[in-house]
């Protein structure tokens, strides 16, 4: 009869008051944290697991521990109907994962209870699982060496830890951000009709600690912010025809920050240029789809998501090998070590760089859940695939080129798991879409290049199962004639192959363009998500196919 | 108070509600509030490249906790740490957050009692101890000789094998003071597998789900992907249009899927915007749905019968069989408990239990006679990445994947490139040309906990579905992806 706290007071109740992850329920009076990678009794639960993974026959492994937390706020939301309730949902997670390799076989075991006990099952458990194959054909694992291992603390830089805040002063914010919101609505009630808002906002933090068999110990501390605000208007006045905007400052995936992502100086401003923006394209005349080949101008909020799936997710070495075939599907790169450096899948002037560094991105940490420190690496070398996202072991199945390269074996580090519940994989890591290095071109100057086009602020990007080909829809859209918005769009769709669209790029806007936008993907048997950062220019793109989305054949 | 047991794969009944009392007796004095107890175990064995890879033994638990007061939106907490002092925490924080945003005059502007479904839903239970008890070791067999034919004909197999147990139990006391418990149950397998070509130039899949794993025919799997693989390897390009399509069943549950959607709410479909709305009606001051009115071929009819076994899927005790749809007839609508009480609807409408349904038809013909009558027309294993691209009028994208042929003057021809297709279910069940004999597909499996709010949702759920052949369905484009 185990649980959290029976084990900690079991092992001494002082002691145990300064080192449990109290409940965060308990918050607003006395969080206390997750003990560091110096205390004794943390790395003694992880030892507890490898040890007893090592003695039951394992090659390898591993064990995280995660303690996460989450909360939503929403501030009385104002509707068209009237002012709503303010919901709150806040929850807790605790989990204990233990990964082995055994011949060639991964196992893995995982459960919501920290105990020493859990630990030495957990661990011989994961054995268990992987020798459950061991009547199977054999399989060999090169695992490539981490020989920068190293072991200590990482906390995600936050400037406001919505945890250690008392939620009264989030909703005071969202409080007053409602008032606000409804001056503005007062005041573009004339050109808008009736307003509406609807506020989210979503906390996380996430502490853990990962430790293996080559005596590494880590613990990060990190964090994702999200919501959206959108604003919501009916321009008919009867009820009739509804539209929307959102703050592009923030997003529902989030970013790797607090609270200060929401509490940013400049949240009015964003608000008060999302009403002029909607007032403009109120003026503008909706006018069906046509349908042909135009040049195209995407905002940032659309180059993101497509850079996510068409080269994140396609180079993701898993899915690359057909480890996913079953699942979410395969990739366009077939072959790595044929391939790589030579699949051309753009213009020379797009570059792309994998990156666990970046300050606010979603997927910054100093270690993957393997315990590898990650290198930034570029994806997409001037046009060409150069690169795969990989872990340890994929690391191996690209040897061939890399040493060509004359590069060591070596993983970049993209391992992850959103808690120790679920089995690690390659996850796609924040990604950066170089903006123009030589010219910094505006939104209206990369407009202003086109003589007939369209251009769009967002939209969702459907693909096949091997990120070949897609369809862009849902978004709205822009009539360009000479430079400047003539008309809206009622919903175009874009038909497009991966390699065609992004050798198909005109023009790439410069840093003042490029947003960093939230993204979500996940794989599955079992379901493992992940989140990303991209940060995104604008790009122009040549010829691109419209379609009417809506039409059938 | 302490919980778990390291060797238990799932807490018991016992264990859940002695969690509900402690939280009962903390916020005994909340005006109306909500728990549920979830616990879930997951074992996989996942194959790729014809080598079994990974095995996965994942246990979960979680407690959710919600209050409500003045009828109005609430406070809701889940955790996973069922110890004393955690519960005490939860229900301590939900008590100061309901005290902070709840002094307020918040009201839902519907405060009446509702009349409670009278169904007696104390056991839900669609269990098998064979999936329950199944170890990872006894996969290994079936794997290897999964692996070892796809190996023996030069192509690649991946696939998983995956056995999952779940149960719940949730209570609620509204602010009349009646305590309602629920208890539930389930099993379920799943199997499924794609055989490629190590060029990449074909694909076959093949998959079945159920709560008892003695129902999925294991070696049949295996065989059926490899075959499907082999009859697809270097597929040619054809232009894409209207075909007429057979849909194995894989494929029809998609859009039975969407098509079943439409039913599940009785308020939705008395709305403006839905494809079953038919018009506001002055005399009752109220929309009007197309319930009583065809929609769809007079062929086809979807019932829930929740003592099908092999439907199995919530075995409410003392609830009828429904027909949503009869001889292409809406015969009835979903209603929630607040849609049934409004309603005044007979026990025989109202419903929960919309997720697991079975499609058949009056008029049932066979895949091979579909293909012989067809003069030019498509066979389709199954559609992935399906997207609303038009939410009234029903309109989806997605792509063919692991298996679509051209048949000709009623045969299969050759192999062909993927499609984007754009289509509505709404158009397709009222273009059917010949309907075959429903079988139990794999369901569409989704994250987390099959048990909320007492539903047994998608986890668990049976579709048994026809191959159907549909005229004109819409192909929009080629896709690159094999």
């Amino acid at each position: 009869m185990i649980s959290r706290r029976t084990f900690f007071s079991g092992s001494g109740a002082a002691f145990a008051a300064s080192i449990v992850p109290r409940s965060g329920f308990a918050s607003n009076f006395e969080f206390q944290e997750l003990p560091s990678s110096q205390d004794a009794r943390m790395k003694m639960l992880i030892e507890t697991a490898v040890d007893s993974a090592k003695s039951a026959g394992a090659t390898y492994a591993d064990a995280r521990l995660t303690f996460d937390q989450f909360m939503m706020i929403k501030p009385g939301s104002t509707t068209l109907e009237g002012r709503g309730f303010p919901p709150y949902n806040r929850s807790e997670n605790m989990a204990f994962g233990v990964r082995a390799l055994v011949n060639g076989y991964w196992g893995f075991a995982s459960s919501p209870v920290w105990s020493k006990e859990e630990a030495g099952r957990l661990g011989a458990a994961a054995v268990d699982a992987a020798k459950a194959n061991l009547s199977a054909k054999q399989r060999h694992v090169e695992f490539a060496p981490n020989p920068n291992s190293t072991s200590g603390d990482w906390v995600m830089p936050v400037v406001d830890d919505p945890f250690d805040m008392d939620s009264e002063e989030i909703s005071d914010f969202l409080d007053g951000l409602v008032f606000y919101l409804n001056h503005l609505h007062q005041e573009y009630r004339r050109p808008l009709g009736r307003c509406g808002s609807d506020i989210v906002t979503q906390y996380n933090r996430q502490q853990k600690a990962f430790g293996n068999t080559e005596n590494q110990y880590v613990t990060q501390r990190l964090f994702r912010t999200g919501g959206f605000i959108r604003l919501i208007y009916d321009s008919s006045g009867t009820g009739g025809h509804t539209s929307s905007g959102e703050l592009k400052c923030f997003n529902p995936s989030g970013h790797g920050a607090g609270f200060e992502v929401i509490r940013r100086p400049d949240l009015r401003e964003h608000c008060h240029a999302l009403f002029e923006e909607l007032v403009e394209e109120a003026k503008l005349p909706l006018i069906p789809v046509d349908i042909g080949k135009f040049n195209c101008l995407f905002h940032p909020q659309l180059v993101a998501p497509i850079a996510k799936r068409t080269i994140g997710i396609a180079t993701e070495i898993d899915r690359v090998m057909g480890f996913e075939a079953n699942t979410t599907g395969t990739s366009y790169i077939k072959h790595p070590n044929e391939e790589l450096g030579i699949l051309k899948v753009g213009t020379k002037d797009l570059n792309v760089t994998a990156t666990r560094s970046l300050p606010g991105g979603i997927m910054s940490a100093k270690w993957d859940d393997e315990g590898v420190s990650p290198n930034d690496f570029a994806i997409v070398k001037e046009g060409l695939i150069s690169d795969l996202q990989s872990g340890r072991e994929g690391a191996s199945w690209m040897k061939e080129y890399k040493s060509r390269l004359g590069k060591p074996l070596a993983s970049n580090g993209c391992v992850y798991a959103i808690d120790a519940v679920e089995p690690p994989a390659v996850h796609t890591s924040d990604l950066i879409v170089q903006p123009n290095q030589s010219q910094d071109k505006s939104l209206s100057q990369l407009r202003e290049q086109m003589e007939n086009g369209l251009e769009l602020n967002g939209g969702m990007c459907h693909m096949d199962f091997q990120q070949a080909s897609g369809l862009i829809g849902n978004y709205s859209a822009f009539q360009i004639r000479k430079g400047k918005r003539i008309a809206r769009y009622i919903s175009p769709g874009i038909l497009f192959k991966t390699p065609e669209l992004w050798n198909s790029i005109m023009s790439i806007g410069g840093g003042s363009t490029s947003l960093r936008v939230g993204t979500f993907d996940y794989k599955q048997n079992p379901v493992r998500i992940s989140y990303s950062s991209v940060d995104a220019p604008a790009v122009l793109f040549k010829d691109l196919s419209i379609v009417d989305p809506s039409k059938k054949a | 108070m302490t919980m778990i047991q390291s060797n238990d794969k799932l807490l018991d009944f016992s264990q859940s509600e002695k969690v509900i009392e402690s939280v009962n007796l903390h916020l005994k004095n909340e005006e109306e509030i909500s728990v549920t107890v979830n616990s879930l175990w997951f074992c996989n064995q996942r194959w790729a490249r014809n080598r079994a890879f990974e095995t996965n033994d994942i246990r979960k638990v979680r407690v959710t906790v919600g209050a409500m007061r003045n009828g109005g939106g609430g406070v809701f907490i889940s955790f996973n740490q069922i110890d004393s002092d955690s519960i005490r925490d939860a229900c301590n924080l939900i008590r100061y957050e309901m005290d902070r945003n709840y002094s307020a005059n918040f009201s839902r502007g519907m405060d009446m009692k509702f009349d409670m479904p009278t169904w007696d839903s104390k056991g839900i239970s669609v269990w098998e101890d064979k999936t329950y008890n199944r170890k990872a070791t006894e996969n290994s067999d079936f794997v290897r000789s999964i692996t070892e034919q796809a190996e023996s004909q030069g192509l690649l197999s991946a696939g998983s094998m995956d056995c999952l147990g779940a149960n719940f139990v949730g209570f609620t006391r509204d602010p009349w003071g009646i305590e309602d418990l629920e208890r539930g149950q389930t099993t379920q397998a799943e199997c499924s597998m794609t055989v490629r070509h190590p060029k990449g130039t074909g694909s076959g899949w093949c998959g079945a789900s159920s709560f008892d794993l003695g129902r999925i025919r294991l070696d049949e799997l295996g065989k059926i992907a490899l075959e499907k693989c082999l009859m697809s390897i270097d597929p040619v390009r054809i232009e894409p249009g209207r075909y007429q399509t057979i849909l194995e069943p894989q494929a029809t549950a998609a859009f039975a899927d969407l098509f079943v959607t439409l039913f599940q709410s009785r308020t939705l479909a008395e709305r403006h915007g839905s494809p079953v709305y038919l018009g506001y009606d002055s005399e009752i001051s109220r929309g009007r749905s197309k319930l009583g009115l065809n929609v769809a071929d007079r062929r086809l009819s979807i019932t829930h019968d929740p003592e099908n076994p092999i439907s199995g899927s919530h075995i409410y005790k003392g609830v009828e069989k429904v027909e949503f749809l009869k001889d292409g007839v809406l015969t009835s609508l979903a209603a929630g408990y607040a849609e049934y009480s409004l309603a005044k609807l007979s026990s025989t409408q109202q419903t929960l239990r919309r997720w697991s349904y079975e499609m058949r038809s009056s008029e049932v013909t066979s895949t091979d006679d579909m293909i012989s009558n067809t003069k030019r027309g498509l066979l389709l294993t199954r559609v992935s990445g399906v997207e609303v691209i038009h939410e009234e009028s029903v309109l989806y994208t997605g792509v063919t994947r692991d298996g679509l042929w051209l048949i000709e003057n009623g045969k299969i021809t050759k192999a062909v490139r993927n499609f984007r297709w754009t289509e509505s279910p709404m158009f397709m069940f009222n273009n059917v040309q010949a309907v075959g004999e429903s079988v139990p597909v794999m369901t569409s499996r989704h994250q987390g906990f099959p048990f909320v709010h007492g539903e047994l949702q998608l986890a668990s759920i049976t579709q048994i579905v026809p191959t159907i052949q549909i005229n004109d369905f819409s192909f929009t484009s080629t896709v690159d992806a094999i």
